[in-house]
């Protein structure tokens, strides 16, 4: 695994924290349909993803013939390179863009389709960031830890091509109540309540148990009734900074209920 | 290796509908400078007529019998031709009565591929000036033919249009000149010159002809040195115009000439309007309102790009291809980063000498000719430029994305393959009219796919889209033509997307005795044609004034993508010293028998030279030139695939 601090900066603002994950596979393309290689990136991360790029470099002399398709550990596909110009592209012919390679990121949020970018001149014909055939939106939600792949198929004969790197740059949040959302989305949307501020929604913890037997009954309101008054402690149910009649009413209010 | 995917190749190429999509053709000022991208002068397009071709008509008994001035000169040859022409007795008497010497030298030869017969030659060295009588006798009574004669005076008949247009109700006006001439045809003094110096046209008549016959028949005005006579065509299609001359010499040695002009008549296509949008920040679409543009599918067009900028109002560019006419309307596009770089402004953009033309043969459609002006107006243009390949790559051949259209014309032919599908290969084809009997593949190694379609009489156009259809089974693939195989790959990459575009580096587009300039077969012997019935009819694109306003169409980065070869025999008098025993006569030296070595080198192209010791189709006096084995090696060893 890199860690890809330099991707930082492009990361969104809410988004905690993106990694990019590398993987490995037999480098050579198999030629005219004959099979695929497969490049295996495990990662290791937890939470679900946020968003998700993509890098690809791939020498190959036809891109046309190229169908590339990432999957995820649960087996969602996203299909990022579906034989560029085809079918019939216009003016590049009856048998896709034969321009030269793909080295660059493909990314939701690019301004360019990433297939709309043959050319005779350019190499790598395409290059920089760039939108993949199928939105990597798909793969929102999904968790990220386990095996990602990345299929390289050429479905064309005589050019074949390889392999020389595939990572994918992962943005991941929590989830705790495993729902798809990032917890603070959930928080935000009022969807989950958190009543201590800590940004785990309540429904993954039960800050009101303060005792930790599992639930919260007598015990617990003791505790807040002998810490009352004295400042932050165990019976500072809602984080006010003391213990004081909103946190006897906060037991009362989930009383056995957690 | 064999692919399976060889099995479906006949549906692939016989069958189905393939795509064409035309460029948007954009190059610099410098080829407006250069003259590469404007139409010349019709005057001084082509070679002269240095020979006569005389009707023979026998009498009831089979005999023909005619005098004929002939003027001082190094070399005089005559050739009887026509049906069962091996059969005439053929015999020839100089003004001091002598029927033979020892500078007399009578030949046979094949006129194979023009005739299917043998014909007589007679060659006579140092010929007396004066009347000749030749007679022929032993023809069909009623039947006809032509004696072919061309003496080595150096005097030669310049004839032209005074316009390449050739317009239904519009007079066509062809004006004929005597000049002196060189060894190849180059004129030694203009017109006004030579007739300065005693050189006169003293008799002329001028015919003109369409599919029906006959049409006119006039004699020609004197405008000076030139005598002109014009015609109205008053239908569309075929037509020509042939003139026979009487001169005379400043010695007073009289001889005759013969010519023809061949030409297309159209209806005139009228703009009615032209507006621009926007296609982008880069480029500007000029779409031409057109009536009459009905009869065409597509039109060719050109047109020179003035614009405020350094220097003034200068050209910056030319922009022009083929436009696909669509509710009457035909378009040009602009990429304005060509006045960022040649100095302009986006102020006072002006089309100058806007032509529109037939995509067969650049046939012109305007009535009144090109328009010489048109502003636009302003428009922005980029500011900086970083002009690297993929930039001028896209100024030169436009983005593709504009304009596709279908063709479902497949090649009628099975090609013979060794090719490879889905693979880069080198397509080697034939040229005009061809019986398929021309590159031999085995002299190329790797994957070649060789393109037959026999006896197709096709326009360059009709011909690069013929290899656009064949060329579907490829990824990728230069072309190695022979004759007009060459124009027709000079004229797919210049303006249609295709395999070409495609093509790894190395030499895209090789041609070998290709008529870039015309060949005068094209008109001559056409004429045998219509008689006896053999070729594939006349070919407008490699006439020479066909040739010449197509080849102003053609830019220099097409050319710098040329490469040509020519071949010749070694020519020297009183030996089998020509390539055709009946073309000989007809054509320049040096020549391999279809095509002067002048015409087939391409201004701006690689011209890789003269091969000595071949010609140009088999039946000839050398080998023919496909098959120098040296040359084919080469070809296919440099090749873009």
């Amino acid at each position: 695994m890199n860690s890809t601090l330099l991707l930082l900066p492009l990361l969104p603002a809410c988004i905690a924290s993106g990694s990019s994950f590398c993987g490995n596979g037999a480098p050579q393309i198999p030629d005219d349909g004959n099979g695929s290689t497969t490049w295996t990136i495990p990662v290791d991360a937890d939470g679900i993803v946020t968003e998700a790029r993509l890098h690809i470099d791939v020498t190959h002399p036809w891109v046309g013939d190229l169908q590339i398709i990432l999957r995820t550990p649960d087996g969602t596909s996203v299909t990022i390179v579906d034989r560029p110009g085809m079918p019939d592209g216009g003016w590049i012919g009856p048998w896709g863009c034969g321009g030269d390679d793909i080295d660059g990121f493909f990314d939701d949020n690019a301004t360019i389709i990433g297939e709309s970018m043959c050319s005779v001149t350019d190499v790598p014909v395409m290059h920089g960031n760039m939108m993949p055939a199928e939105p990597l939106a798909t793969m929102l939600g999904l968790p990220a830890q386990g095996d990602w792949t990345v299929e390289f198929i050429d479905a064309s004969p005589v050019d074949a091509g390889t392999v020389k790197n595939a990572c994918v740059i992962l943005y991941t949040a929590p989830d705790c109540n495993a729902n798809g959302i990032p917890d603070g989305t959930d928080i935000d949307n009022g969807d989950s309540q958190d009543i201590d501020g800590n940004g785990i929604p309540d429904d993954c913890e039960c800050p009101t148990d303060t005792t930790g037997d599992g639930t919260t009954d007598v015990n617990d309101l003791l505790l807040v009734i002998a810490q009352f008054g004295l400042g932050p402690g165990d019976g500072d149910v809602d984080g006010s900074g003391d213990v004081d009649v909103a946190d006897i009413l906060l037991i009362i209010d989930m009383w056995n209920e957690c | 290796m064999v692919s399976p995917h060889l099995l479906i190749l006949p549906l692939l190429t016989f069958g189905g509908v393939t795509n064409v999509t035309p460029k948007h053709v954009g190059a610099p000022s410098s080829d407006l400078l250069n003259g590469r991208l404007r139409s010349p002068d019709p005057a001084s397009v082509g070679r002269p007529f240095g020979h006569a071709m005389i009707p023979v008509e026998f009498d009831v008994h089979g005999n023909w019998r005619q005098t004929v001035p002939i003027p001082a000169s190094q070399h005089l040859s005559l050739v009887p031709i026509g049906h069962d022409c091996h059969e005439w007795d053929f015999q020839v008497t100089d003004p001091n009565g002598e029927q033979d010497g020892p500078d007399w030298r009578q030949t046979t030869g094949d006129m194979q591929p023009f005739l299917p017969q043998e014909a007589t030659r007679l060659d006579i060295r140092y010929p007396a000036a004066g009347d000749w009588e030749v007679a022929i006798s032993n023809g069909d009574p009623g039947a006809s033919g032509y004696l072919l004669i061309r003496d080595r005076s150096g005097i030669a008949l310049q004839m032209h249009p005074t316009s390449y247009a050739s317009i239904v109700s519009q007079p066509k006006t062809v004006r004929v000149a005597l000049s002196p001439v060189d060894a190849q045809g180059d004129p030694l003094l203009d017109a006004v010159e030579a007739y300065s110096e005693g050189l006169e046209i003293t008799r002329a008549t001028m015919s003109w002809h369409g599919t029906e016959g006959l049409i006119a028949q006039k004699p020609m005005d004197r405008s000076g040195p030139w005598l002109e006579q014009s015609f109205n065509p008053v239908t569309t299609g075929p037509h020509e115009c042939r003139i026979q001359i009487e001169g005379i010499d400043s010695q007073g040695h009289r001889f005759l000439r013969t010519g023809i002009h061949h030409f297309h008549a159209e209806n005139a296509v009228e703009i009615t309007g032209i507006t621009t949008r926007e296609l982008d920040e880069e480029r500007l679409a000029i779409d031409l309102m057109l009536t009459n543009a009905i009869e065409h599918p597509n039109l060719l067009i050109g047109s020179e790009v003035w614009s405020l900028g350094t220097g003034g109002m200068q050209p910056r560019c030319w922009i022009g291809g083929i436009s696909p006419v669509r509710n009457g309307q035909a378009t040009l596009v602009l990429d304005r980063r060509w006045l960022t770089a040649e100095g302009g402004s986006g102020e006072s953009l002006t089309l100058r000498s806007l032509r529109i033309a037939s995509p067969h043969a650049a046939r012109p459609l305007l009535a009144s000719g090109p328009v010489d002006s048109i502003l636009l107006g302003d428009t922005d243009i980029p500011q900086e430029l970083d002009i690297d390949s993929s930039t001028m790559h896209s100024m030169r051949h436009g983005k593709g994305d504009l304009g596709s259209f279908s063709i479902s014309r497949q090649s009628p032919s099975r090609p013979s393959r060794s090719d490879r599908y889905g693979g880069h290969n080198l397509i080697i084809s034939h040229g005009y009219c061809s019986d398929a009997d021309s590159w031999n593949p085995s002299d190329f190694t790797g994957d070649v796919a060789e393109y037959i379609n026999m006896f197709q009489n096709f326009s360059h156009d009709q011909f690069a889209q013929d290899f656009i259809s064949f060329g579907s089974p490829y990824k990728s693939y230069g072309l190695v033509g022979h004759s007009q195989g060459g124009n027709a790959a000079v004229h797919l990459y210049t303006f249609y997307w295709s395999g070409l575009d495609w093509a790894s580096e190395g030499r895209l587009l090789q041609c070998l005795g290709t008529p870039f300039g015309g060949t005068s077969l094209a008109g001559n012997l056409s004429i045998l044609g219509e008689l006896f019935g053999f070729g594939c009819g006349v070919n407008y694109d490699l006439t020479y004034d066909g040739a010449a306003e197509w080849l102003s169409y053609i830019p220099t980065s097409t050319r710098q993508k040329t490469w040509t070869w020519t071949s010749t025999v070694e020519d020297q008098w009183w030996s089998y010293d020509y390539c055709h025993i009946l073309t000989d006569l007809v054509l320049w030296d040096p020549d391999d028998g279809v095509v002067e070595n002048s015409e087939g080198d391409l201004d701006g192209a690689n011209n890789m030279g003269t091969t000595i010791g071949w010609c140009h189709i088999k039946n000839m006096a050398e080998p023919r030139e496909v098959d120098d084995t040296n040359r084919s090696s080469e070809m296919d060893a440099e090749a873009a695939r």
